[in-house]
Parts: structure tokens; C-alpha cells; sequence
């Protein structure tokens, strides 16, 4: 058996464990329009780096797959700048997250008050089921920045739900625990 | 429930898409048809060398330093020695090859280049004279052997070498680490380096950092001690320049 017949098997098996956990991911975040493409892109990111994959690629397969989205929506946003502009509404873009119709209202809002690092580290916990460690690797941080990212995600969810003023980072970091 | 473990069970509550436990035919043809585009669409990948220990020539990631393709084989065919003058004189002959089964007046030319560069690597004042049909005549002044004749002899008739240098595994980003090492997280800085620009990989762009930036930035990693130098007991330090500086 040559080795490009061990690659291919090797991906297939890679491609079976994890396609219907990126497909998912995908879909949670992207238009299903383009779903098709960014996980056929995920996945030849993967197929090129076949011999790089670790033990655990899923956390690295969200990564890849984040970014991919990342780069339709640029480009996605140069095709439409113009338009935009004409009609005035590139200002006022804060977030190009769109909650999905089964969020409640307030859940939405304070989701969409998040940063988008605080708000794929609630998904990631939340709808992937990642351990915060793992999560770290799909996000692309250390275990110790996700913590403090999920920290910060949670308190301000629960401050905007609980409709009160979100505490200041220097309060909440000094909070005993 | 905690506050925290609420928020997390809410967006868990409104989670969009679940995990298919069971797809479709549409879905299982959905993701058939995914696989078939990457597999087909994409050549495959070429294995790492880096698992196998040895430096991977693969040709993103590749510079090489050095490409020197001798389609002749030079033979000697006078004892190498001094010129009546006391100079340097080497006769030399090609012969054919198998990839170059006839010596031609091209492949003569190609030849008595290589070697003017092989010998301005290691001096001035050679002259390389074609003579005759295949012959090559090395002259050079009293002294330019610098040490020996047969060390002449022997830079002028080793076969080349094509080598590689696996550098992203050394190359290293504004933020101090090797492009190697942020290539999986498809880091844009990395990315860049690593496929370069409209003019391909290796050439400056935006992963790229001025000489200066780059002297200071490797001035703060921490020192490695490199195995293959086994005499030297402290650190070893390179200087380097533009070519000619």
C-alpha cells in the first residue's frame, strides 16, 4: 500500500470522526449558503496538513473553520462595501453576528453586546461542548487567556440578563472567589 | 445552578443546529460530495520529513540555498599542479553522461561557468579557458591555492549538491515565535511567510520584518544550543550582511 493510499484513508477516517461536529460548528455561525464551502475549505486545510494533525484535530478543525468564515465575510463585506456606502449603512455595523430565532430577545442582546472572542468562548463551551482547554486550542489562545475570556463572557451575560451595570474588569478580577 | 452555569444552560437551550445523530440521505450525499471536492481538487499532501528527521524539501516552505545542476562529469586527465610560472594550471575534460550524452558547446559554457563560481567562492585572479573540444584549463596566479591544489581540484570536480533548508522552522514572526509553530493556527502573519505574496514564496511582504527589527527581535530568544558544534564550550554567534556588504 503506497503512501498517498495511507494519506487518503488517514483523512477519510479523520474526515468521518469530525465532519458532522464542523459541519454543526459551520452552520451555528454561517449563512447555510456558504456552509458547503467553508467546510469544504476547512477540510483541504486539513487534507494539506494532514501530517501536522494531532491527536485531537476537532479543537484545531474549529479554528480552521472560524477563520475560513472569517475570510468569506471579508470578502463578503469588500463585495458589499460599496453598496453599503451608497446606502449609508457601513456605520453603525458593531457586530456581524446574527443570534439564531430560538435565543430569547434578552439573551440576544447581551450576546451581541459581547466582543467576538467573548462570544465564541460561550459558543464553544455552550453549543460544542468543549472543555476549556480544548476550547483554548480552537480559539487560538492558551488555556489561561480562554479562561479569563469565558470569565469575563459569563459575567457580562449574566449582568446584562440580570439588567444590572456590568461591573468593572479591575472588580471582577479582584472578586474573592 | 450557579449564575454562570444559567448563562451556559440558556445558550445551550437555544442552540441552532443540533448534532445529527442520525443524517439524512441529503446530508450523508451533502458530505460525500465535500470529500470528493477536497480529495479530487487538492493533490496530496506531501509527508513531512520533519517526522522522518531529515529536512522536508517541500516547496512552500523551501529556499534553496543552493542549485547547481552539472550536466558533465569532469575528469582529470593531467596531474594538477604548478605552471611554469609557479602559478596555479589544472587541466580538465568533460566527458559525457548519461543525461548529457554528447559534450556540447552549451553544455561547455554551462560547465566553465559553474566553475568560474565555485572558484570566485574562494579567491580572485582564476581564469577558466575552454581548450579544445572538451578540455577546461584553471589558471591562477602564485599562491591562489591557498593551502593546496588538491583542495582546488577538489571544489572544482565535486558533483553539486541540491540541498534544502526547512526555514519556517526558524523563521520567526513579530511576535517571537517560528512560522512553523502558528501555521496550524493559520495565523495571517505566518500564512504570509509561509505563501508568500503576488511574487511567491521566500520574498519579502508583509510577513516580513526590516533587518534591524529582525536583529533585535532574534537578539531576545532565548540562546539553543546547537548539537552538531561539539567543540565550542560558550555561545556562538553568526554575522551577517547583504551579500557583498
Amino acid at each position: 500500500m503506497g503512501p498517498q493510499v495511507d494519506q487518503r484513508e488517514a483523512f477519510e477516517e479523520l474526515f468521518a470522526a469530525h465532519y458532522w461536529a464542523v459541519r454543526a460548528y459551520v452552520l451555528r455561525r454561517a449563512p447555510s449558503g456558504s456552509a458547503e464551502d467553508v467546510l469544504a475549505e476547512t477540510f483541504l486545510v486539513a487534507w494539506r496538513r494532514l501530517d501536522s494533525l494531532g491527536e485531537d484535530p476537532l479543537p484545531w478543525l474549529f479554528g480552521v473553520a472560524r477563520r475560513v468564515m472569517a475570510n468569506h465575510q471579508r470578502a463578503e463585506r469588500r463585495r458589499g462595501a460599496l453598496t453599503a456606502r451608497l446606502q449609508g449603512l457601513l456605520a453603525g455595523q458593531a457586530s456581524h453576528w446574527e443570534p439564531p430565532t430560538a435565543m430569547s430577545e434578552e439573551l440576544a442582546l447581551a450576546m451581541v453586546r459581547l466582543s467576538s472572542h467573548e462570544r465564541e468562548a460561550l459558543l464553544l463551551v455552550a453549543w460544542e461542548g468543549l472543555e476549556p482547554a480544548r476550547a483554548a486550542r480552537a480559539a487560538g489562545c492558551s488555556p489561561a487567556a480562554f479562561r479569563a475570556r469565558l470569565h469575563r463572557a459569563r459575567r457580562h451575560v449574566a449582568a446584562s440578563l440580570a439588567d444590572t451595570p456590568i461591573a468593572p474588569r479591575s472588580t471582577i478580577a479582584g472578586e474573592a472567589p | 445552578m450557579t449564575t454562570d452555569e444559567l448563562v451556559i444552560a440558556q445558550l445551550a437551550g437555544a442552540n441552532p443546529v443540533a448534532d445529527p445523530a442520525s443524517p439524512s440521505a441529503q446530508q450523508r450525499a451533502e458530505a460525500e460530495r465535500i470529500l470528493r471536492r477536497v480529495l479530487h481538487d487538492a493533490p496530496a499532501p506531501r509527508r513531512s520529513r520533519r517526522r522522518l528527521g531529515l529536512l522536508a524539501p517541500v516547496a512552500s516552505l523551501l529556499v534553496v540555498v543552493v542549485v547547481a545542476a552539472v550536466v558533465l562529469r569532469t575528469g582529470r586527465t593531467s596531474t594538477p599542479g604548478a605552471s611554469p610560472s609557479g602559478g596555479l594550471n589544472i587541466t580538465l575534460s568533460a566527458l559525457p553522461t548519461p543525461q548529457t550524452p554528447r559534450v556540447t558547446t552549451a553544455a561547455m559554457s554551462r560547465e566553465i561557468t559553474l566553475l568560474q563560481r565555485r572558484l570566485a567562492s574562494i579567491g580572485h585572479g582564476f581564469t577558466v579557458t575552454r581548450s579544445g573540444a572538451n578540455g577546461i584549463v584553471v589558471t591562477g596566479p602564485k599562491g591562489a591555492a591557498g593551502g593546496g591544489t588538491a583542495r582546488i581540484v577538489d571544489l572544482i570536480t565535486q558533483p553539486a549538491q541540491l540541498r534544502f533548508y526547512d526555514w519556517e522552522a526558524d523563521v520567526l514572526l513579530p511576535n517571537g515565535r517560528t512560522v512553523a509553530s502558528q501555521l496550524p493556527s493559520q495565523d495571517p502573519s505566518a500564512l504570509s511567510v509561509s505563501q508568500g505574496g503576488a511574487e511567491g514564496a521566500g520574498f519579502p511582504g508583509p510577513g516580513s520584518m526590516p533587518l534591524y527589527a529582525a536583529v533585535t527581535l532574534a537578539a531576545r530568544q532565548p540562546g539553543q544550543q546547537d548539537r552538531r558544534v561539539v567543540s565550542r564550550a560558550g555561545p556562538q554567534y553568526f554575522m551577517f550582511g547583504t551579500p557583498g556588504s
